[in-house]
């Protein structure tokens, strides 16, 4: 594990610590208890036999700088700008056994590593193992020509209001983004994990009319339990894709084998697996009441929300663990297998051509990319796979970006795999690795060929560590053009918003500069101003007339504690030199916490035009007397902008607020604008209102 | 009589039963993250308990005792559940006297948060947030430690907001 993960997980352990300083072992599980029951066995204590359906709760988090308390060298090593590139082409797969070793070595190397560790000593089965290396392609091959016209993009205007609706907000114009809400002028199409009566089907809306809001039959998806459910919508397209999980019962596994030489007779084995498949399914929705399916497409592996969609095609991600029972003679125990009802209804694990094996792999899983065309339903789906991780993706209308983590010695590197996506098809054109892992996908921007990121470095030594913050800029060949690094020592990453030859980059650890970095001279990037503020923002979100929004928390000049409330910044970057903030507000600020889900999904932030705003909060105000009079409030904040200031207009709440002790938990509300209303969704209620008065308009149950 | 050097010693009710004691409260919490309820969870290390106990000559070192008796418990709670998650606030399980501070509606959120991720990522983190690193947590699972990592890896980054806080 990577230093950055350790440090995550201890904080998490730390974090853990109230809650589980309170739950514990009730007295029927003392030893005496057990062994009373060995001696006389007694009927089972209240297992409840119904499965109930459970649901998400989706809580937002509060995000507060955490003060890490270990020392921190002042003059470190410097960051290591150096950018190794690799040539992709040579590591397609061969064959099927090409792709068999490399998964094989990689699984008896953990595997040996893993038992070794548990049960002790040598395990004389496990020492004859030999770890085959991977062989190297050894023929030449052509230098790399610079890929598809990368033209520069216009400057990024993302998801506003067009008069009367809403669209998503998205990283990219042109490329849209799942999300589990999508509207148009006139229709919403939603799914809720929360709430039991929508947990595995699509609510569709005719919002024509906000004053009476007419909910349709709806999508039913599947019986089995979907997970990560998030949609598409293009034209009369609505694409909604999701994961499942099917268990498998690995009858004859190497692992069960092993514990039975070990341990003798007992078998503590676990004999099931997790296989997850992700499916996608193209409806026609342009009579929304009477919704048809046009095309089901199916693809092993996860979907953690990776997916976009450009001209009509979505590009669909997912990443896919190999198990323990491989079969050298059956390729589809090992090989990502695809289903396409355009090419018929057999899966099929794909050609050795499309899988790239590319060096130094750490982790036994495939990333799976397909590019799916929405509209001609006949044009067969593109598969493309790489060994290794998937990461974060970042796309632009040219390329795929796949940015995961990797660990060496005591860094963390991006490995950056670029594929073309030009023309609905998908090539590998390149891979990287930069030093430092990434915030998320806005640390990634494509601009007039160049490719932009940005990184948090950190490096370990016995109890102390250095930590600091680059800039990279790659050229069409993913080499290195120019560079910042070493941008605030000490802090980490906390946003980032490109524009063009510009971005604005926010750290944290005490206070919070906002920097500005000119990026017009791609050789030559360099910070032009900064503008130091208590707290910090998560989520950059650009305006007209060089104004920016910034999402996140205050905080304590002095210790980084974060205060209560969410805060929302207005800056001028008018000036390069000297970003200005001119407004600052703090919603929910008489709460004892408060948070948005915006911080960390910028999908949940919406442009209502007019100069209004939306974004969903939640806070806890306690009592303190009566934990159970604390109360819980789950809304949709608007803010107005006028000139060079910021307003809260309205907080609209779906439910009442409840009591932490009650069963319902807030589900997150969403806000879309339609027919120029504002309607909020949140579990399983609808409610209109109008964005002038913001007097509710109309409400009901989703049925 | 001298114990022959490849035999393995039968571990004792009396030293059972300490070593157990030292990590039962873990393994309920891990049961009642994972499951979603203090019923299951009650049953799951129950059993789980008596499983260990009467194949506790398997147990090789002593010092592998918790994630050897952990083992058994992720068997048994994945065997159990197939894609649950929670729905309840554990703020409502948890309170039990005077007002939560805010570090423990943060835990409270986190373990809220642990839910929305997938049923494995769910089994690794809550075992990587009990202190086993990743070859425990491979072994526990039966899993290859690549795969344990990179679950790892996406469950922490899922988390990685709240955990910041």
């Amino acid at each position: 594990m990577n230093d950055n993960e350790k440090s995550l997980l201890n904080r998490l352990k730390l974090k853990l610590t109230p809650l589980d300083n309170k739950v514990k072992a009730p007295e029927s599980l003392s030893a005496e208890s057990i062994f009373a029951q060995i001696e006389s066995p007694k009927p089972k204590a209240g297992l409840s036999l119904k499965k109930r359906v459970f649901t998400l709760s989706t809580a937002a988090a509060v995000l507060i700088a955490s003060v890490i308390g270990i020392s921190i060298i002042n003059a470190g090593p410097k960051t290591n700008s150096q950018v190794v590139v690799t040539e992709v082409k040579k590591y397609t797969a061969a064959d099927y056994k090409d792709i068999y070793k490399a998964i094989n070595a990689l699984q008896q190397n953990d595997m040996r590593e893993g038992y070794k560790y548990l049960y002790g000593g040598s395990n004389g089965a496990w020492d004859d193992v030999q770890i085959e290396a991977a062989e190297d392609a050894t023929a030449s091959f052509a230098a790399q020509a610079p890929t598809a016209d990368l033209s520069s993009g216009a400057r990024q205007e993302t998801g506003g209001g067009s008069g009367d609706s809403s669209s998503t907000n998205i990283q990219v114009e042109g490329v849209d983004e799942a999300d589990c809400i999508k509207n148009n002028d006139r229709y919403i199409f939603y799914f809720s994990s929360n709430y039991p009566a929508l947990s595995n089907k699509i609510a569709v809306f005719d919002a024509q009319n906000p004053k009476n809001l007419i909910q349709f039959e709806g999508i039913k998806l599947t019986d089995a339990n979907p997970q990560n459910v998030s949609m598409f919508l293009n034209g009369e397209r609505l694409t909604v894709v999701w994961s499942e999980e099917e268990t498998v019962q690995s009858s004859s596994s190497t692992a069960a084998t092993i514990i039975n030489d070990v341990l003798g007779k007992e078998v503590i084995t676990p004999d099931i697996s997790f296989k997850s498949v992700t499916k996608a399914a193209v409806y026609d929705v342009s009579k929304p009441e009477s919704i048809k399916l046009l095309r089901s497409f199916a693809q092993d592996g996860y979907f953690y929300n990776e997916a976009r969609m450009v001209d009509n095609i979505l590009y669909l991600i997912t990443q896919y663990d190999i198990y323990n029972t491989i079969n050298k003679e059956r390729p589809e125990t090992f090989v990502p297998q695809v289903r396409d009802s355009a090419t018929g209804t057999q899966a099929k694990p794909l050609e050795p051509s499309c899988i790239i094996l590319p060096p130094n792999v750490e982790q036994n899983s495939f990333v799976v990319l397909s590019a799916i065309d929405t509209v001609n339903l006949q044009k067969s789906a593109e598969t493309k796979a790489q060994f290794g991780g998937a990461g974060t993706l970042y796309a632009s209308k040219q390329n795929i970006y796949l940015m995961r983590s990797k660990y060496e010695n005591d860094t963390t590197k991006t490995e950056i795999s670029r594929f073309n996506i030009g023309n609905g098809e998908l090539r590998a054109t390149g891979m990287c690795t930069v030093p430092g892992y990434i915030i998320n996908q806005f640390a990634a921007d494509e601009y007039n060929g160049y490719f932009r990121i940005a990184t948090t470095a950190e490096k370990y030594r016995s109890d102390s560590f250095y930590r600091s913050n680059n800039m990279f800029v790659l050229d069409a060949t993913l080499n290195l053009s120019g560079s910042i690094t070493d941008i605030a020592p000490n802090e980490s990453i906390y946003s980032v918003r490109y524009q063009g030859e510009k971005a604005y980059m926010v750290t944290f650890r005490q206070t919070d500069p906002l920097f500005a970095i000119d990026l017009s001279d791609p050789r030559n990037p360099k910070i032009t101003g900064q503008l130091k503020i208590p707290g910090f923002s998560n989520y950059l979100h650009p305006l007209e007339g060089n104004l920016m929004l910034g999402i996140g928390q205050d905080a304590d000049e002095d210790t980084g504690r974060t205060k209560a409330g969410v805060k929302i910044s207005l800056f001028d970057v008018s000036n390069p030199e000297q970003p200005l903030e001119k407004d600052v507000k703090i919603l929910l600020s008489d709460y004892s916490y408060a948070h948005s889900a915006a911080a960390y999904d910028h999908k949940t932030f919406v442009d209502l035009g007019n100069n209004l705003y939306g974004l969903p909060v939640i806070g806890e105000k306690y009592d303190e007397n009566n934990y159970e009079k604390n109360r819980i409030t789950s809304a949709f904040a608007v803010i107005a902008l006028s000139g060079e200031k910021l307003e809260q207009k309205a907080l609209i709440q779906n439910h009442k607020d409840t009591s932490p002790l009650s069963s319902y938990y807030p589900a997150g509300i969403r806000g879309v604008k339609v027919s120029g209303a504002l309607i909020t969704l949140e579990g399983g209620t609808i409610k209109a209102t109008d964005l002038q008065s913001f007097t509710e308009l109309y409400a009901a149950d989703i049925k | 009589m001298e114990t022959p050097a490849n035999m393995v010693q039968m571990t004792t009710k009396a030293d059972f039963a300490a070593m157990y004691e030292t990590c039962v409260n873990e393994l309920y919490r891990f049961a009642l993250y994972y499951l979603g309820s203090p019923e299951e969870a009650e049953d799951a290390v129950q059993e789980t308990a008596l499983e260990a106990f009467r194949s506790r000559h398997t147990l090789r070192e002593k010092a592998k005792f918790k994630a050897w008796i952990f083992a058994i418990l992720a068997a048994k709670c994945k065997r159990s559940v197939k894609g649950l998650i929670l729905k309840r606030s554990l703020a409502s399980l948890a309170a039990q006297e005077g007002a939560p501070d805010g570090d423990l509606l943060k835990a409270v959120e986190i373990r809220e948060a642990v839910a929305g991720l997938s049923p494995e990522e769910r089994l690794i983190i809550l075992l990587a947030a009990q202190g086993f690193k990743g070859a425990e947590i491979a072994s526990i699972l039966a899993k290859p430690e690549g795969t344990v990592r990179s679950k790892r890896s996406r469950a922490l980054e899922k988390l990685k907001g709240l955990i910041n806080s």
